[in-house]
């Protein structure tokens, strides 16, 4: 998003959706896996950090953790709406997704799929992991 | 395998709104005959289920005895995901030509179809975790309907929505987390799964009451409520459909769930949490209805009338006895059919008025006497006059308030009941008498057939469900005698 707009600031990527809607459709994907929306990684992996705190008998860990991801949903969720919503927002933006070679998403792409995998697929890294502690 | 078919009605939705958003049609007309046929398919794919044999049970994936995505039809599932998708049908009538004036009908249509598949989610969810993944989809999915608009006003609204569902939700799953650590399965058993879990009263207790709250940001319930008449802002069918019907009762669903399903009522009982969250429910029946009599806003104050009458369900639930249970469960139809003609109602009369107050629509039931004559049947429904189909319910409500020894509760039910005329005869009388001064338009302004037909069909199902509750009734009471 940097590279085609030039711009940094959150407040200058307002409407961004209309410009490029298939990155920050990826974007919003990493995002809600940060958040820990079930079927992403970032549950699996928070919920066992959940559970091993309960195990340690630290009750108080868990809500940093729960705090913590609804932080995340508060600081991830405003770039969205406002890059996919809002009339202020989206005027004056013109629809340049198609100007972006398909060279460069494909990485990104790659990415969001594995993210899947590593959600959907979790048992078998789960078990990996055991191995490797034990 | 033949099992897999239970996900249609859950993926279908899906198929469909991604088709609805990519296929160029040929003009609106195919489109709307698309989302029509859609969203009736759906609910013949969930009746073929049910009548098929056999089809009950579906694990589509499991990692582990929580993390477990598992789908189970049973009389709860059944009962919520047949309501939804007959009001989805209506409502899918309705927006056609009401969405015309707001615009950008295709994201709506989408997002509308979508929330069908994740409601039916939620009914057909066979454990916690399944129910908690679509609840979270829930929020998501309906978010963009609600800041449909794309004000700044609807997008603060949108905002504020996403917070409060968001903390609801982390709430659950921190209730989630600390049941797992005492039980670790979390399947939908009647009467409960704790039985042999009681030594941890105090966690359970503690957990209980997470999970109700977490759950009650979506009913609506007294301190977690602003979000609803903040809602409102979107279009009417959105207000209509998902903040009276799929979204609220969704929540509601929810409890019912967790309080029948995975506690159980005697565990319930044990923890005294049913006590201290009967005083909150209390507070939100009388609350919602007090609010409701200051509201100009004709889709706010049915709105903080909503917020009134899920105290009432609530209510029937937290009681657990059977009758309150058949009473609560009887009263989520009947607000859910008595709101929604309300809400068409209202949209009606904006959409071809342009009137969203109360005091701009005196006279208008002799502009749109059909329209009008639907709100006030469905007013006096919601009020409970006998025969109504308010009524019934209520009186199960009243029964199940005297089985639990609490006279209180039947004093407030007929309290709110007094309030709720209040604020909604005022609307009904204004609308026939307007008064001294002449009416300057004669003219009949009925909205168009497409809306129209389903206000009457719907005050016509709420009429049925006066007089003969019974079908109902047989259903719920089946459901109650498995749990209770």
């Amino acid at each position: 998003m940097i590279e085609q707009t030039g711009f940094k600031k959150l407040e200058d990527l307002k409407g961004i959706g209309k410009e490029m809607p298939v990155t920050l459709a990826i974007f919003a994907i990493g995002a809600l896996s940060m958040v820990g929306i079930p079927l992403l990684p970032g549950f699996i992996s928070k919920w066992y950090l959940a559970l091993a705190s309960i195990e340690v008998g630290k009750m108080i860990l868990i809500g940093a953790i729960l705090l913590s991801s609804l932080l995340n949903a508060i600081y991830y969720f405003p770039i969205v709406i406002n890059g996919f919503f809002g009339e202020e927002n989206l005027e004056g933006k013109v629809y340049k997704a198609k100007h972006r070679p398909l060279r460069q998403s494909f990485p990104v792409f790659i990415l969001i799929v594995g993210m899947f995998y590593v959600g959907i697929a979790a048992r078998g890294i789960m078990y990996m992991i055991s191995l490797g502690l034990a | 395998m033949s099992n897999v078919f239970v996900l249609f009605p859950i993926v279908f939705p899906f198929i469909a709104a991604v088709a609805v958003s990519t296929i160029k049609f040929r003009n609106e007309k195919w489109r709307n005959i698309f989302i029509i046929f859609s969203v009736i398919i759906n609910f013949i794919s969930i009746i073929l289920i049910l009548n098929t044999e056999g089809l009950v049970a579906f694990h589509l994936w499991t990692v582990n005895n929580f993390l477990d995505i598992y789908f189970k039809i049973d009389e709860m599932g059944i009962f919520f995901s047949i309501l939804a998708s007959i009001l989805w049908i209506f409502t899918a009538f309705y927006a056609i030509d009401y969405m015309k004036h707001e615009g950008r009908e295709k994201i709506f249509f989408v997002f509308f179809i979508l929330t069908l598949g994740i409601t039916v989610g939620i009914a057909f969810s066979g454990n916690l975790f399944t129910l908690y993944i679509f609840y979270e989809l829930l929020t998501l999915a309906t978010f963009p309907l609600v800041i449909h608009s794309g004000s700044k006003e609807a997008l603060d609204s949108g905002k504020k929505y996403l917070i409060y569902s968001f903390g609801g939700a982390t709430l659950i799953l921190l209730g989630m987390i600390l049941l797992f650590s005492i039980n670790s399965n979390m399947d939908f058993v009647a009467r409960g799964v704790l039985s042999g879990a009681v030594e941890n009263a105090n966690l359970i207790s503690i957990v209980y009451a997470l999970m109700f709250l977490g759950f009650g940001v979506k009913a609506a319930i007294v301190p977690f409520h602003s979000w609803l008449p903040g809602a409102m802002v979107a279009p009417t069918p959105v207000s209509a459909l998902l903040h009276a019907v799929a979204v609220v009762k969704s929540g509601i669903f929810a409890i019912i769930r967790i309080s029948y399903f995975i506690f159980g009522a005697e565990i319930v009982r044990e923890t005294h949490d049913n006590i201290y969250l009967s005083i909150l429910i209390v507070i939100t029946i009388l609350l919602g209805s007090l609010l409701a009599l200051h509201q100009e806003n004709l889709k706010k104050r049915l709105a903080y009338s909503t917020i009134s009458q899920l105290g009432y369900i609530l209510l029937g639930i937290i009681l657990l006895n059977e009758n309150a249970l058949i009473g609560g469960l009887l009263h989520l139809v009947n607000h859910a059919v008595i709101k929604i003609t309300l809400f068409f109602c209202a949209g009606a009369i904006y959409f071809t008025t342009g009137k969203k107050n109360i005091s701009d629509i005196r006279g208008i039931g002799r502009k749109m006497p059909v329209t009008m004559w639907c709100f006030a049947i469905a007013a006096i429904s919601l009020i409970g006059i006998p025969p109504t189909n308010g009524s019934v319910s209520k009186w199960y409500l009243a029964l199940g308030g005297l089985n639990a020894n609490k006279i209180l509760f039947v004093v407030i039910l007929l309290l709110s009941a007094f309030l709720t005329a209040a604020y909604l005869l005022p609307i009904v009388i204004a609308a026939f008498f307007p008064g001294g001064d002449k009416v300057e338009n004669e003219s009949r302004v009925e909205p168009p057939p497409r809306m129209l037909i389903p206000i009457v069909m719907l005050t016509g199902v709420v009429v049925f469900l006066g007089f003969f509750p019974n079908a109902v009734l047989s259903f719920i009471g089946e459901i109650v005698r498995m749990v209770i």
